[in-house]
C-alpha cells in the first residue's frame, strides 16, 4: 500500500515536471516571438510615418522650386503643374499622416502645426502664382518671400520626426528590456530541464542498479533453495493437482527410480510403492480440501527391493503462478529407528529381568549376611568360651601343650571372627545405597592422618599434604578411603627411619579428581600389583605387616561405586603410590 | 529393699551353649538375684504375664530382661514390641544381647524401645566382662519405678 502511494506520487511529480520542462518554452518563446513581431512594426511603423512626412515636405518644396523657376521666367505647363502639386497633394498625404499617428497626441498636435504652415505656404504660394499670372512679378516675388519666412514648414517636419525616432527609441527599448528577460527566462528553462534530466538519469539509473540487485539476491535464493532440497537426504517432491510431479530431490528420485526430468503420476510411480488407495485418498483430501497429513505411518517396498518404514506428511502448497494449489509430500525412513526401537525395547526387557534376578540375588545375599551376623558367630564363641572353660576346669592339670592348644583354639576362633566381622563389612559396602553430599577431602584426610598416627606416636613420619577439594560422594565409605589407605602408607613405612608420606590430588581434562597417596615403605612387586585389591589377597607375610588383606578390597569397592577406579605403582623397599579417581559429579544431579 | 534384690534377671536366649556362658558370667559377678532362663520368645512373654507354664509363679516382674534377637517361633523384635505396647510391662528394662553388629538391628531395637543393646563378643574375657556389667548395672544400680 505504501509503495503503491509513493509510485503515485512519483509519478505525478515526473508528469509536473514534463509539463514545465515542455510548456513553459513554449509559452516564453511565444511571447518572444509577439513582441518582435510587434517591435518590428513599430520600425515599419515609424519609418512610414517619417518617409510620408518627407514626401510631404518634398512634394511642397517642390512645389516651391516650380514656383521660383517660374518667377524667373523659366517654366513650362508641366513646371505649372508642379507648382501647383503641393495645393493638390498635400491636404491627402497630411489625412494619411494624421490617420496613422491617431493614437499619438503629441504628433497630432505636431500635425496640426505642420498643416496650419503647409496651408499658409500654399495660399500665399497660389497668390504668387496667380499675381504672376497678372504680370505683378514683384507681388509674386514678395509672396513668395512670405511663404518662405512665415510658413516655414522644416521646423514642423523635424520635430514629427524627432519625435517618432524618439518613440521608436523608446519603443525599441521596452521591446530589448522584453526580450532580455524572455531570454533569462529561457536559460532558466534549459537550466532547469538539465537538472530535471539529470534527476531522470539518477533516479532511473539508480531504480536500475536496485532491481538488478533485487534480481541477483532473488536468483540466489532460488538457487540456495535448490541446492537445499537437493541436498536434503530425506525424500520430498512437490506435486500437481494430478498427483503428478513437478520438483522432486535426489533422495525421493533415487528412492523410487524417478527421472528428475519428467513428470510422472505417483500412483505408477517406484512399482506400486505409491499404489495404497488409502493414502491416496488422504493426499487427494489434502490437496483439495486442505486436510492435513501427518506422519502416516505405511511399510513400502522401494525400487532397491527393501521393505522400508517410512513416514509420509503432506500439506497443500499455493503456487505463484497457477491457480491450482500443489502437494508438497515428504518421506522419512524410519527403518532404522523402528529396528533400533525394538532392539531397545527387548534390551529393557532383558534388562528388567537382570534387574529382577540382581535384586534377588541382592536379596538372597541379604539374608545370608544377616545370617552370618546372627549364626555365624555364636559357634565361635562357644569354641572359644567352652575351650577357655576347659582350661579353667583343668586347673593345675593343664600342662604347656594343652595350654598352647587351647590357646590356639580361642585364637583361631577370635580371628575367624574378624574374619566374618570383615566379610560383613566388605558386602555392606557393596549393596547399601550411597547417601551422596558435599564432602570435604580435606578434614577427612586430617582425621584419618590423625587415627592412623594415634597408635605410632613414637615414630619419625613426614607428611606432605596438597590442599585438597571439595567432593561429592558418601562420607562415610570415603572415609573409610583415607583411613585405609593412610593407615596402609603408616603400617608400610614401619621399618623406615622417616617415614615420608605424601597425599597430592590434581584433576585432569574432564574434571575427574585424581588423589595419590605416595609413601617411602616397603612398596611390593608390581608383578602382583593385580592381586592388591583382592579380597583377603596379601602381598606381606602377617609376621612383617599384620592385617587380614580386605582393607584395600574395601577401598576399591567403594571407589568403584562412586564410579571411579583405583591403581597403584611400586617396587620392592622403594615405597607404593596408590591412586584412585573420582568422577566429576554435576552438584545438582548429586543431590537428587 | 529386701524384695527388690529377689526379683530376677530374665534371660531370653535359644542357644544352650550361649545361656550356658551367660549363666557362668552372672553367677561370677555374684548377684543375689536369681536368673531366669528361658528358650524362645514365646516362652519369654508366658513367663513374664505369668502365664502357661509360669502360671501362678510367685516372683515379680524381672529386673532386666535380657534378650536375644533371633531365637525360635517368636524373635526378640516381638517380644519387645508386645512389651512395650503391655500396660504392665512397659517400665520392664529390656537388653538386646546379640551376635549382629548390623546397623539395622541397632536401629530397630532402639526404635521399638530397647534400653540397652550389647554385642556378644566372641572374645570370652569380653562376653563374661560384659555380661557381669550388665547384671550389676542393671541388678544393682538402676532405679526403677515401683
Amino acid at each position: 500500500m505504501k509503495v503503491r502511494d509513493v509510485i503515485r506520487w512519483r509519478m505525478a511529480g515526473l508528469l509536473l515536471a514534463v509539463l514545465v520542462i515542455v510548456a513553459l518554452p513554449y509559452v516564453v518563446t511565444l511571447s518572444n516571438t509577439r513582441g518582435t513581431q510587434q517591435a518590428v512594426g513599430w520600425v515599419i511603423h515609424s519609418n512610414t510615418i517619417k518617409a510620408l512626412t518627407y514626401q510631404i515636405a518634398y512634394v511642397v518644396r517642390d512645389s516651391d522650386a516650380a514656383a521660383y523657376r517660374l518667377l524667373a521666367g523659366d517654366g513650362n505647363d508641366l513646371t505649372r503643374q508642379r507648382a501647383q502639386r503641393a495645393s493638390r497633394e498635400a491636404s491627402g498625404l497630411l489625412r494619411q499622416l494624421r490617420a496613422m499617428t491617431s493614437d499619438n497626441a503629441d504628433q497630432q498636435i505636431q500635425i496640426g502645426a505642420l498643416e496650419n504652415n503647409i496651408n499658409g505656404h500654399i495660399t500665399l504660394m497660389n497668390q504668387a502664382l496667380s499675381r504672376l499670372q497678372q504680370e505683378d512679378s514683384a507681388g509674386a516675388r514678395q509672396s513668395m518671400r512670405d511663404a518662405g519666412d512665415l510658413f516655414r514648414i522644416n521646423a514642423p517636419i523635424t520635430s514629427i520626426v524627432q519625435n517618432e525616432d524618439n518613440l521608436l527609441r523608446s519603443r525599441q527599448t521596452t521591446a530589448g528590456q522584453q526580450s532580455f528577460n524572455t531570454t533569462a527566462v529561457l536559460a532558466a528553462t534549459a537550466l532547469a530541464q538539465l537538472v530535471l534530466l539529470i534527476i531522470i538519469v539518477i533516479a532511473s539509473e539508480r531504480q536500475i542498479g536496485r532491481r538488478r540487485v533485487a534480481e541477483t539476491r532473488e536468483s540466489r535464493a532460488e538457487l540456495r533453495s535448490q541446492l537445499i532440497l537437493q541436498a536434503v537426504r530425506e525424500p520430498i517432491a512437490l506435486f500437481d493437482e494430478n498427483l503428478h510431479s513437478l520438483v522432486a530431490n535426489t533422495a525421493f528420485c533415487e528412492l523410487y527410480g524417478l527421472d528428475p526430468q519428467s513428470s510422472q503420476a505417483l500412483a505408477q510411480m517406484g512399482d506400486g510403492a505409491w499404489s495404497d488407495s488409502v493414502l491416496l485418498q488422504r493426499l487427494t483430501d489434502v490437496l483439495l480440501r486442505d486436510r492435513e497429513l501427518w506422519d502416516y505411518d505405511m511399510i513400502q517396498r522401494t525400487v532397491d527391493g527393501i521393505d522400508r518404514h517410512v513416514v509420509i506428511n503432506a500439506r497443500r502448497l499455493q503456487r505463484e503462478d497457477v491457480s491450482m494449489p500443489a502437494l508438497l509430500l515428504t518421506v522419512s525412513d524410519v527403518t532404522a529407528r523402528a529396528l533400533v526401537e525394538q532392539q531397545v525395547n527387548e534390551l529393557n526387557r532383558q534388562l528388567e529381568g537382570k534387574v529382577t534376578q540382581v535384586s534377588e540375588v541382592n536379596r538372597e545375599l541379604e539374608a545370608f549376611s544377616y545370617s552370618v551376623s546372627h549364626d555365624l558367630r555364636a559357634p565361635l564363641r562357644h569354641i572359644a568360651g567352652f575351650a577357655r572353660k576347659l582350661e579353667q576346669h583343668l586347673g593345675d592339670r593343664i600342662d604347656d601343650k594343652a595350654g598352647h592348644h587351647i590357646q590356639v583354639i580361642v585364637s583361631s576362633a577370635q580371628r575367624m571372627a574378624l574374619l566374618i566381622d570383615d566379610l560383613l563389612v566388605f558386602s555392606r559396602l557393596g549393596r547399601g545405597a550411597l547417601r551422596l553430599q558435599a564432602v570435604d577431602m580435606q578434614s577427612l584426610v586430617d582425621e584419618a592422618r590423625a587415627l592412623s598416627e594415634s597408635g605410632v606416636a613414637d615414630r619419625r613420619i613426614v607428611w606432605t599434604v596438597s590442599p585438597l577439594p571439595m567432593v561429592i560422594g558418601d562420607e562415610n565409605m570415603l572415609r573409610t578411603v583415607w583411613q585405609n589407605l593412610l593407615g596402609n602408607a603408616v603400617k608400610y613405612t614401619g621399618h623406615c627411619e622417616v617415614a615420608r608420606i605424601e597425599v597430592s590430588t590434581q584433576q585432569n581434562r574432564n574434571g575427574d579428581y585424581e588423589f595419590t597417596v605416595a609413601d617411602n615403605g616397603a612398596g611390593f612387586d608390581m608383578q602382583y600389583a593385580d592381586k592388591l585389591f583382592g579380597v583377603f589377597q596379601r602381598l606381606h607375610r602377617p609376621s612383617e605387616f599384620p592385617g587380614n588383606g580386605i582393607g584395600l578390597a574395601n577401598v576399591r569397592r567403594i571407589v568403584v561405586r562412586h564410579g571411579g577406579r583405583v591403581w597403584a605403582e611400586g617396587e620392592l623397599g622403594q615405597g607404593a603410590r596408590f591412586h584412585f579417581s573420582l568422577p566429576a559429579v554435576d552438584m545438582a544431579t548429586a543431590r537428587t | 529393699m529386701n524384695q527388690r534384690t529377689l526379683r530376677t534377671i530374665l534371660l531370653a536366649e535359644d542357644s544352650p551353649a550361649d545361656a550356658e556362658m551367660a549363666m557362668d558370667a552372672l553367677t561370677d559377678a555374684h548377684l543375689a538375684n536369681p536368673v531366669v532362663h528361658v528358650e524362645d520368645g514365646v516362652d519369654c512373654l508366658d513367663y513374664l504375664c505369668s502365664r502357661g507354664a509360669w502360671e501362678g509363679r510367685d516372683t515379680g516382674d524381672p529386673v532386666v530382661v535380657l534378650l536375644d534377637i533371633k531365637m525360635p517361633r517368636m524373635n526378640g523384635f516381638e517380644v519387645l514390641t508386645q512389651m512395650r505396647a503391655d500396660e504392665r510391662l512397659r517400665r520392664i528394662p529390656v537388653v538386646i544381647l546379640s551376635s549382629s553388629r548390623e546397623e539395622s538391628d541397632l536401629a530397630r531395637s532402639w526404635d521399638l524401645g530397647a534400653n540397652a543393646y550389647v554385642i556378644k563378643p566372641v572374645d570370652v574375657d569380653q562376653f563374661f566382662e560384659a555380661v557381669r556389667t550388665l547384671g550389676q548395672f542393671w541388678a544393682v544400680l538402676n532405679q526403677a519405678p515401683e
